[in-house]
């Protein structure tokens, strides 16, 4: 482990200001809040562990979580055929955000990262291409096809 | 406003009500300091670690293949090439039949930053035998053998160019196809001659553990990989 750790309260800042909003990103991208909550406290874990070692926290936070959540993803997948629909809302979503939510489950990773960070999480191309390790052309490609795809999925109408 | 994205935005309302619980940073410090292995090392410390022989040697084609560019680091292999050798088989064979390798077409390499090129791959296994075609633009490649890296995701084909109308990496080279499942931005892959290969298996053999992230190209498509997908 390189670097000397960070200091508990400038790591606290990091976690504060990312924690909520990657949990959300990761329970809708894997469809479980199982998964999200231990992809969000290993990667700070992770964090904590490696201190000034790591540029840009926040934006590795989300990277980690992201391959965290994959991994365990892979994992349950291997065990037994993984069902969607674990998220536990606080409240309880009308039918058409239960077809939005398992609709977004079928598409390919990529496009479900895009859209769950932009279009449910309301940040922008160019905020999102960081956070998820590629460029902001290529969010608004994966975007574009995975609307397409949700059109057909949930049968609506087209732009 | 269209009809989806009044369910957008329906669904971000649900999504900005689920909260997370409240004892993840309580759980991370534990984790923290608990003794044990760091899993995840090997996630971001790709760079840090120490170069093998082989990624000295081959990071000169990497910054090539910025471009996608291999033609001018090969080195020309005329030894017989061991054909259908699979040195670790990793993929699952159902009743005998064939199981798929990898799948895609019409895939877009590259990014937005340097001109895009076309890969179509198609490999399959049967009986032990690895078998199919990769094109990466005219350069056409007969799918020899394959193997998966030993710690990681990365599924890696060798085989022999067949087809190279510009001569751009020249028929009869070893080539290798590594592709990498990046779960939030889709799959990657690299392209690479043989380095020092004098057979397909040992070049697959060769492609090292944790190979730099930085040295794979996105994939814009989606292969289908029964041994990544873990279907």
């Amino acid at each position: 482990m390189a670097g000397k750790p960070l200091q508990g309260d400038e790591l606290r800042e990091v976690y504060e200001a990312q924690h909520v909003r990657l949990w959300r990103a990761i329970a809708v991208w894997s469809g479980s809040s199982d998964v999200a909550d231990e992809a969000v406290a290993e990667t700070f874990a992770q964090l904590l562990r490696r201190g000034a070692a790591v540029a840009d926290p926040a934006a590795w936070a989300w990277r980690t979580g992201f391959r965290i959540a994959a991994g365990d993803l892979k994992r349950r997948r291997a065990e037994v055929r993984y069902e969607v629909g674990e998220i536990s809302l606080q409240t309880v979503p009308t039918e058409p955000v239960l077809d939005l939510m398992q609709a977004i489950q079928h598409l390919s990773d990529q496009q479900r990262a895009c859209v769950v960070v932009c279009d449910l999480l309301g940040y922008s191309a160019e905020e999102a291409g960081p956070l998820l390790n590629t460029s902001a052309a290529t969010v608004r490609v994966q975007r574009m096809r995975a609307r397409r795809r949700l059109r057909s999925l949930l049968e609506v109408k087209d732009d | 406003m269209t009809e989806l994205d009044d369910r957008l935005d329906e669904g971000r309302a649900t999504v900005a009500r689920m909260d997370p619980p409240a004892d993840l940073w309580d759980r991370a410090l534990e984790r923290a300091h608990a003794d044990g292995p760091d899993d995840l090392d090997r996630i971001d410390d790709r760079r840090r670690r120490p170069s093998s022989r082989w990624l000295a040697a081959t990071a000169v084609a990497a910054c090539l293949l910025a471009v996608v560019a291999v033609a001018a680091v090969v080195t020309r292999d005329d030894r017989e090439v061991v054909t259908s050798h699979q040195p670790e088989p990793t993929t699952t064979t159902t009743g005998g039949g064939s199981s798929l390798l990898a799948k895609g077409t019409d895939l877009k390499l590259g990014s937005p930053d340097h001109p895009w090129r076309t890969l179509d791959i198609d490999a399959e296994q049967h009986a032990g035998e690895v078998s199919g075609t990769f094109r990466l633009d005219d350069v056409v490649v007969a799918i020899e053998c394959a193997g998966t890296e030993t710690g990681g995701d990365d599924l890696i084909l060798g085989g022999t160019v067949t087809e190279d109308p510009a001569d751009e990496v020249g028929v009869g080279f070893l080539v290798v196809l590594v592709i990498r499942e990046f779960p939030t931005i889709g799959d990657r892959v690299t392209f690479r001659p043989a380095v020092a290969a004098t057979s397909c298996a040992e070049l697959v053999r060769s492609v090292p553990y944790n190979l730099d992230g930085g040295y794979f190209q996105q994939v814009d498509g989606d292969i289908q990989t029964d041994e990544l997908d873990g279907n």
